[in-house]
């Protein structure tokens, strides 16, 4: 593990991408790929094999849940942790089911996602 | 009639101009710093814990100073000192355009007191729209919730204006909505004008004005409707967690489209020191 984890940060909101990348950059995580849409969390995890994934769980092309599905396919051991704008339980349920390590619930509360990824890469 | 900030007042009646209004608001800000920004003057904080108390602020909706006490960052005697120096430091508005010679202190009392007068009766007028509205329970709660996260989200008082009619919905162009469906499906957006957007957005962000295209403004408005439905979600909704699920932000749907309904819809004209917003609540049939 390298001394600052690397995350791919996939949500297809701009705006939001851009918060996310300062506040992971101040925890101490490093963004090393984005992606804006589930076919491309797919296809940047598999080229950058990151230590971490965030993902939103509501995306086009692809959806998060599909995404997660399509992640740890290649890779069982891949550390996913979903973004939701909702508590839509069900869906964080079935995809903490499907193998996410884990959730955050937007807005992203900077602390607890801290804790949460840092208990994630442990 | 609608309410309105000072400065905003006396610019319609002509009293000041635009110019004149921004030096005033600038030298208020420069004036009225924020807590944050007293920590960092006087040496008790960095950028960063005050970028993290903030972004805290967002999500908790909290005070600065509970959340710095809270987090270790602040003890209370330094609290109650930047307290201090924050109060002893506030100027208003009408003082700091007089003191810039825009309007004398003479002019500027008998426009207070017209101001006054027409707030009390607009803000009557306003309360009395709001609360007979079917909506106007939601709409009250969410109204509130907008003038306590906008200033910390996007560093501007917010004060609901007016009620608006659907004929007066074309202007705001830019529109993000998000539909939550459930039981009781809702509709909740945000809309303003495209500079208006532009300016909300680089204060969201942290960027300067080159950096931000119209589908960045578009993108982070379509998120600030997200923020502030988790937060009408999370308060104001009856507690059902299978019963309710969200929709990404549109925004490819007109205002007036969402509010052609007046009996199920309800758009309150907010007021900040970046532009005017539009915060719709609806009820889809």
């Amino acid at each position: 593990m390298t001394a600052r984890p690397t995350v791919l940060l996939c949500d297809d909101s701009r705006a939001l991408r851009m918060l996310a990348a300062g506040q992971l950059d101040e925890a101490g995580f490093e963004v090393v790929g984005e992606a804006g849409n589930g076919l491309e969390a797919v296809e940047r995890y598999r080229e950058l094999r990151p230590d971490l994934v965030l993902l939103d769980l509501v995306m086009p092309e692809l959806d998060g849940r599909q995404a997660l599905v399509r992640i740890l396919e290649h890779d069982p051991a891949a550390r996913v942790v979903i973004l939701s704008s909702l508590g839509a339980q069900g869906d964080i349920a079935e995809c903490l089911r499907l193998g996410a390590r884990s959730y955050l619930q937007k807005p992203i509360d900077p602390d607890a996602m801290e804790r949460v990824l840092r208990q994630v890469v442990a | 009639m609608a309410a309105k900030l000072l400065g905003q007042f006396l610019l319609e009646r002509g009293v000041i101009s635009a110019p004149q209004l921004l030096a005033a608001i600038e030298a208020q800000r420069a004036t009225n710093p924020l807590l944050g920004e007293l920590a960092l003057r006087e040496g008790w904080l960095d950028e960063a814990q005050v970028r993290r108390i903030h972004q805290r602020q967002r999500v908790e909706d909290r005070r600065f100073g509970e959340l710095a006490l809270e987090m270790g960052l602040l003890d209370q005697a330094r609290l109650d000192a930047l307290l201090e120096l924050q109060k002893a430091g506030r100027r208003m508005i009408g003082e700091l355009l007089v003191e810039q010679g825009a309007i004398d202190a003479a002019r500027l009392e008998s426009e207070l007191a017209q101001h006054r007068a027409g707030q009390a009766q607009a803000r009557q007028m306003f309360d009395g729209l709001v609360a007979h509205h079917p909506l106007g329970n939601l709409a009250g709660n969410a109204i509130e919730l907008c003038t306590r996260l906008f200033p910390r989200m996007f560093a501007s008082p917010c004060q609901a204006s007016a009620v608006l009619s659907p004929e007066e919905l074309g202007v705001w162009s830019c529109v993000a909505h998000v539909r939550v469906e459930g039981e009781r499906p809702l509709d909740i957006a945000l809309a303003s004008n495209l500079p208006t957007a532009r300016a909300l957005t680089c204060a969201l962000l942290g960027i300067a004005p080159s950096r931000c295209d119209e589908a960045l403004a578009l993108d982070a408005l379509g998120e600030t409707v997200n923020v502030l439905m988790g937060y009408v979600m999370r308060d104001l909704l009856p507690d059902d967690d299978a019963g309710y699920r969200a929709l990404p932000p549109d925004t490819s749907v007109p205002l007036a489209r969402l509010a052609a309904d007046r009996e199920r819809s309800i758009t309150v004209l907010l007021e900040t020191q970046l532009g005017g917003f539009v915060l719709l609540l609806g009820q889809p049939a």
